[in-house]
């Protein structure tokens, strides 16, 4: 490896540390590779800084993450909630088996792990303290079933990644229905164990199916969200980007004019935070471009095959290798970082062992949610810690069976594609 | 923290950037309701809300900036706090004041480059410069926006170290 790359991460390491934001340091540090290799002049920065934003595909991201805001601003999770009581309330651990079926749910209308925890958790883990649960076992599996919100589509890290790899993200966003209600069940299960080991029992009997119907009734313009995004875009007739704005207006619509849980200040609100959300992402989008294409420039990707085709040949010997790779800079790195900059990195190996491009994405993203579980820079941690007032340490703790868990459920996702590949393959 | 309230100069970049995305929602709204419903498709709308999302993405930069939103690894910070944090938080937003100048530097010699070749954008037939003039403005703005938070931390208004999730 040349001078040149050497530097430009010894000073992306340098400035993240310094706690630099992250778009910026990595923007130093392509700054820092051109002045070295002196073969590009800076206004390719700028350059790149444009037009790796001017994809109509990414624009999908802002459009969630308003229909998120929206929604956490109405009375959507608490809807979901009381269809989740109704179906899995009486299991036991039955509290903790409604926290993760509502991130499910959740998920599906969120395209944000910290948004599903904020949403979800705010809820449950007050009320699961009020019925016996310890506050970090409650804590846990809120934080946990957070990751969902990344897994089930809509996820923003998935349109990310598609437009990195040069993939379909309605492809991508089919793809990752069936891992998320696998990770989703996984929980559950690890959740189940736990419960008996604790002693946690269900709220007694099963829900008469009158008061099912009634929840679920309640809950149907929340539950029409995924159905019109998914279907839309599963039947044809929408991209992602379009499906995005169908759900912000019909997310107004039902919050704004049916149920009437929104304001014109809350909608104010809403563009505010929307827009300070979609500018701290596409900082780091729009400058992890370029670093990506600086790598490209230097053919590091080329070398990396090379270095890895020379370990070995076999794909259960690489692909773990890459795995643990991942899950390592997961903890360091933010997640939208790490796709950026990683998948042109390792896409040619994976598709060199025969890995479908869909796949290897469902694959990342479970990776990098995992990424949120861990210290230092896990951002399920934070919001667990700020709605439960646990500290980082014990919420660290609190998380390790279920990310053991998630371990297990992503080698499976890796290594049986067809759990990933047959929905989109229809 | 940090909450400026009513004067208009306080608001400009939360302002514009929130009224580019909500006319980015319209618009792409419009054309999907042209294509779906009437069947006809509009060409200019697309790019239009591209540029508004550029737009949006780099003025939206020095709001997240001022409201401190930006994502951060805060290992440090956190680890040791008191003075380091202090002493970290103002190395880091010197160098984030620099980075920005020089993109605000690189970005006008873009614009100016581009205003001499007379490049037009596809559809809008608008000049090519209107686009890249976002990188320059959004940057030299969260380069002053940074200074102010510099400005806040070294006079004690401002405290570092401080856990908070918003």
């Amino acid at each position: 490896m040349d001078l040149t790359i050497i530097l430009t991460f010894v000073s992306l390491a340098v400035f993240l540390i310094l706690s630099v934001p992250i778009g910026v340091a990595i923007g130093i540090s392509v700054a820092v590779g051109m002045a070295v290799g002196n073969t590009l002049p800076y206004e390719f920065l700028i350059q790149k800084m444009v037009t790796s934003l001017d994809v109509f595909p990414l624009m999908a991201v802002p459009f969630f993450i308003m229909a998120g805001e929206i929604m956490q601003k109405g009375s959507m999770a608490q809807r979901l909630l009381a269809v989740s009581r109704c179906l899995v309330g009486h299991v036991t651990g039955g509290m903790a088996h409604i926290s993760v079926l509502t991130s499910m749910f959740y998920g599906a209308l969120s395209g944000s792990a910290p948004a599903t925890v904020a949403a979800v958790g705010g809820i449950m883990v007050p009320s699961m303290e009020k019925e016996g649960y310890s506050r970090s076992f409650a804590t846990g599996v809120n934080t946990a079933a957070g990751c969902l919100g990344v897994i089930i589509p809509p996820s923003v890290p998935l349109i990310i990644y598609g437009t990195t790899a040069g993939v379909s993200v309605g492809d991508l966003f089919i793809a990752g229905v069936a891992p998320g209600l696998f990770v989703g069940a996984c929980l559950m299960l690890c959740s189940y164990v736990l419960s008996r080991k604790y002693g946690y029992t269900g709220n007694g009997k099963r829900a008469p199916l009158k008061e099912t119907l009634i929840a679920l009734k309640d809950a149907m313009p929340a539950l029409m969200v995924p159905l019109i995004v998914l279907g839309g875009i599963y039947g044809g007739f929408t991209t992602p980007t379009e499906a995005g704005v169908i759900a912000v207006l019909y997310s107004l619509v039902v919050e704004g004019l049916v149920l009437r849980t929104l304001n014109l200040k809350k909608v104010i609100d809403v563009f505010r935070g929307t827009s300070l959300t979609t500018a701290s992402i596409f900082l780091v989008v729009a400058t992890a471009t370029a670093l990506g294409q600086i790598l490209l420039f230097y053919n590091l990707p080329t070398q990396l095959v090379d270095i890895l085709a020379g370990i070995s040949d076999n794909k259960y010997v690489l692909i773990p290798i890459i795995l643990i790779f991942l899950l390592v800079m997961g903890t360091f790195m933010d997640a939208l970082a790490n796709i950026l900059i990683l998948t042109p990195l390792l896409l040619p190996v994976v598709t060199h062992l025969g890995m479908d491009p869909i796949h290897f994405g469902i694959v990342m993203i479970i990776c990098s949610s995992m990424g949120f579980l861990t210290p230092p820079v896990g951002v399920n941690l934070f919001v667990g810690c700020s709605i439960s007032g646990l500290s980082i340490e014990k919420l660290s703790v609190a998380v390790v069976p279920f990310l053991f868990t998630m371990v297990i459920a992503l080698l499976t996702i890796v290594f049986v594609p067809q759990l990933t590949l047959w929905l989109p393959g229809l | 923290m940090n909450e400026s309230k009513g004067s208009l100069i306080g608001r400009v970049e939360e302002i514009f950037s929130s009224v580019s995305l909500a006319l980015m929602t319209l618009i792409t709204a419009v054309q999907v309701f042209n294509r779906y419903v009437l069947q006809n498709s509009l060409d200019w709308s697309e790019e239009f809300a591209r540029y508004l999302f550029i737009w949006a993405v780099y003025v939206g930069c020095s709001y997240a900036t001022q409201k401190d939103r930006h994502l951060e690894v805060t290992v440090l910070r956190h680890a040791f706090g008191g003075k380091v944090a202090r002493y970290v938080t103002i190395l880091a937003y010197l160098a984030t004041i620099v980075f920005c100048v020089c993109a605000t530097v690189w970005g006008a010699k873009m614009v100016a480059f581009l205003a001499q070749t007379g490049q037009k954008t596809p559809a809008l037939e608008i000049s090519a410069y209107w686009v890249f003039l976002s990188v320059p403005v959004g940057m030299g703005l969260m380069a002053l926006r940074t200074l102010e938070r510099l400005w806040g931390v070294l006079t004690g208004k401002i405290k570092t170290g401080v856990f908070e999730i918003k």
